[in-house]
């Protein structure tokens, strides 16, 4: 059979081209019904083929931003571009609405360093998601009239993750990491208000909401026969929230800390399961002061696995497959669990340089299906199209 | 392998057309997810700050508008207990006209004089306009007192009258005289073609009105002359009608009402304004969004007029609080606020001053003041006086504001 390949300045142009097709859309994560309290919904910080995994692989995946040491997978210059389309559908006691965007939620340009057992990398993912617009309509009594009120706020933007981190490869099967975490970004924000009686002129108030604080991580993998281990923790301090350019407040990040099992069944399947707790409630005081819903403690659970279909070529379309579930940190009311829980599907393909057989470029995809509640009032389920585009030039 | 470029720039394709497409809604829900719950309404009164509210009138700025410098002139046959002639002089009439450089003495065929009727009471009966020739023509001016005016409108020097429809409320009225009626107009040597005459108003009952002033430039008394020209060149026999332009016209009362200083006193001859200072708490004036503003003023009495007659108060911010001098923001569309008057009411004065109020915070940062007037104003009947901190019945600004949302804890 003719090996599928293809030339190095074609993976170019479509990488090139799926950048420009998506530079509208801001670096952030699929809007949400639970991003519009606290800082939002947290971003996953995995790559396409992470998240076809329900998110399993996280740990133990160069292209994702979890563990440092994972850094060491990455042993030739990668860069991979990745893309989300999100369609959702809401529920609320008041109704439901559907919606739909998309968003680049993770870039990452990792390579070694020379020879030496060293990987160093830079990503650049999403922290929390704040992009979302709320409509809603209340009665409120204006010099001793009843008045209706339509009210609309908008939020753009979120805070995302700059991360530089570097790994070695040691001895024994022990690669180790550490990174240093930059925590930055804004939320373009705006209410419109408009009253039933146009005496009362409407109100349009703008900010924009820019958040800056720094993290380091550390991470471990160690490979025992078919097993391997992963390790990490992650503290992130607190935040300086800006509000236009004025420092109103500071907000505490989360420590995290995860573990990570991969298992080798066999010459086709990998299995792999995760679990992180982030310490969320750090947030908790900074946001009921200034009148929020708080936040609280999440763990995240994923398991999966991956499926070579072909053992001759398996960069050739495996099959991947897992679930995953965690707490949201943000409830909608105040002292409810907002949690999520999905499955999803993925695959990709790898592309060679036809004579060096080297791989030059990769296309990757992933499907999940995530249902998010809190309490009985609050409902989403979403379709999350995942794609990448990986080059190694 | 093109096959492959092909799937790939598909997929690509794909996703940037619906890239372009973004639905961002959320369902909201009062309580819970209410943008309205965090953004709280909120309203208070302001009072005018104590002593800082002023009225600058005849008393201590000399006023504003003086008879005759607005857009009518008052006639008044008792009304509220007062009487107003109208009086207007005329440029002179010459005695030749110089058509390419050549001088010709001319006849006068007929005379027009004439007023325009702006306002009067629907309800009086049988008007007229009483045309008065005025003593010392040369010399009319403002100096020229109500018992000077009236002591020229006698018999004598009455040179026509102009009745007035019971079914007219505003328009043209004119007197043309011809024939033997123009000895009546005719311009004595001794006032130099100068013409000053004055009005009277007649009524069966007290009343008023308001006639067109030369002032705002159109509808002022008017005097047309008809010529006919002594040539016999036929190619200046038809000869257009020469008006003479009003070199000054105003009016005088029988009464002149002083206004009290302690109050909030608007309108009046010459008019009177008022300058009214408010405190605005700095989280209100520096970050709040103010939806409503509402100045409310409280009569000390029965605003009095002429019925029927329109008049408005005029509420403007300045640009610099310079007190009397303070320039007042003149764009008609959005910064001059009116609100009509009810003549003989005794209820609070109310009028939105929201687009003003919104000037006095950033960029604008416009002094938190308010200068009243009242329109038409130095031509109208009418003068409101208002409680001032003077009085214990201080001015009231009543706001409706919105604090910042806290997008940062959302």
């Amino acid at each position: 059979m003719r090996q599928r390949s293809l030339v190095p300045s074609r993976a170019v142009a479509c990488a090139v081209l799926a950048l420009a097709a998506l530079a509208p859309a801001p670096l952030v994560a699929q809007s949400s019904l639970f991003g519009t309290r606290g800082l939002g919904i947290p971003g996953r910080a995995q790559s396409v083929r992470a998240l076809g995994t329900g998110g399993s692989f996280g740990m133990f995946d160069g292209g994702s931003s979890e563990n440092p040491a994972a850094l060491s997978d990455i042993t030739v210059l990668t860069a991979t571009f990745t893309g989300m389309q999100n369609f959702r559908s809401s529920s609320a006691p008041s109704g439901s609405v559907s919606g739909r965007d998309t968003r680049f939620p993770q870039i990452t340009v990792a390579g070694p360093v020379g020879r030496r057992p060293f990987s160093v990398g830079a990503s650049y993912s999403t922290y929390t998601d704040r992009d979302f617009r709320v409509a809603t309509t209340s009665e409120v009594q204006l010099r001793g009239v009843p008045i209706t009120s339509s009210d609309t706020l908008t939020s753009r933007g979120g805070l995302n993750d700059l991360r530089l981190g570097v790994a070695w490869r040691g001895p024994s099967a022990w690669n180790v990491g550490a990174a240093f975490h930059l925590i930055t970004g804004s939320a373009r924000t705006e209410l419109r208000r408009g009253f039933s009686d146009t005496t009362y002129s409407p109100v349009f108030q703008t900010a924009e909401i820019s958040y800056a604080g720094v993290g380091v991580s550390v991470g471990v993998l160690h490979a025992m026969g078919p097993i391997t281990f992963a390790a990490m923790a992650r503290t992130d301090g607190d935040a300086n929230v800006d509000r236009d350019s004025t420092r109103v407040s500071r907000v505490g990040l989360p420590a995290s800390f995860g573990a990570g099992l991969r298992y080798d069944a066999g010459p086709r399947l990998d299995l792999a399961a995760q679990g992180i707790y982030r310490s969320w409630s750090a947030a908790d005081a900074a946001l009921i002061a200034g009148g929020g819903t708080g936040a609280q403690n999440t763990v995240d659970l994923a398991v999966g696995g991956e499926y070579t279909t072909d053992l001759r070529r398996p960069y050739r379309r495996p099959i991947r497959f897992g679930a995953h579930y965690t707490r949201l940190p943000f409830p909608v009311l105040a002292g409810e669990r907002p949690s999520e829980f999905g499955v999803a599907l993925g695959s990709g393909t790898r592309f060679l340089e036809p004579r060096s057989r080297r791989e030059v470029a990769g296309l990757d995809v992933a499907l999940e299906h995530v249902w998010r509640r809190e309490g009985t009032g609050y409902r989403e389920s979403a379709w999350l199209i995942t794609f990448g585009v990986t080059i190694r030039p | 392998m093109r096959r492959s470029t092909s799937v790939v720039a598909a997929v690509v394709l794909l996703a940037g057309l619906a890239a372009c497409q973004e639905k961002l809604e959320a369902p909201g829900e009062c309580p819970g997810i209410c943008p309205g719950d965090r953004s709280t309404v909120f309203d208070t009164v302001i009072t005018a700050s104590v002593g800082q509210d002023s009225t600058f009138g005849p008393t201590n700025v000399g006023g504003f508008v003086a008879a005759g410098q607005g857009n009518s002139l008052q006639l008044a046959n008792g009304l509220n207990g007062v009487d107003a002639r109208a009086v207007a002089r005329f440029t002179a009439r010459p005695e030749s006209l110089v058509i390419n450089d050549t001088s010709y003495a001319y006849t006068v065929d007929s005379v027009a004089l004439g007023v325009t009727l702006l306002r009067r009471d629907p309800a009086a009966t049988g008007l007229a306009i009483e045309i008065y020739r005025l003593s010392s023509a040369p010399t009319l001016d403002s100096t020229r007192t109500f018992a000077q005016v009236d002591a020229d409108m006698v018999p004598a020097n009455l040179i026509g009258v102009i009745p007035v429809p019971d079914t007219l409320t505003s328009g043209v009225l004119l007197k043309v005289y011809k024939g033997a009626a123009l000895d009546s107009v005719a311009i004595p040597a001794a006032d130099a073609g100068i013409l000053a005459i004055g009005y009277r108003l007649t009524s069966t009952s007290a009343t008023g009105a308001r006639i067109g002033s030369a002032a705002t430039g159109t509808a002022g008394p008017e005097f047309v002359s008809y010529l006919t020209l002594a040539t016999s060149d036929t190619a200046l026999l038809h000869q257009p009608p020469l008006p003479r332009i009003v070199a000054y016209n105003g009016f005088v009362s029988s009464v002149t009402t002083v206004p009290d200083s302690t109050t909030i006193t608007v309108g009046g001859i010459p008019s009177s304004r008022a300058l009214l200072r408010f405190d605005i708490p700095p989280h209100i004036r520096d970050s709040s969004t103010i939806i409503r503003a509402t100045l409310e003023l409280t009569p000390l009495a029965a605003t009095s007029g002429l019925p029927g007659d329109s008049v408005a108060l005029d509420v403007r911010t300045v640009l610099a609080d310079l007190g009397a001098k303070s320039p007042r923001l003149s764009d008609p569309a959005t910064r001059v606020i009116t609100a009509l008057l009810t003549l003989g009411s005794m209820d609070t004065v109310r009028a939105d001053v929201t687009s003003l109020a919104t000037l006095w915070q950033p960029p604008n940062h416009l002094p938190p003041a308010l200068f009243l007037a009242l329109q038409p104003e130095g031509s109208s009947f009418t003068q409101a006086v208002y409680g001032s901190t003077r009085q214990g019945v201080a001015p009231r600004l009543r706001l409706t504001y919105v604090l910042p949302y806290p997008f940062e804890t959302p």
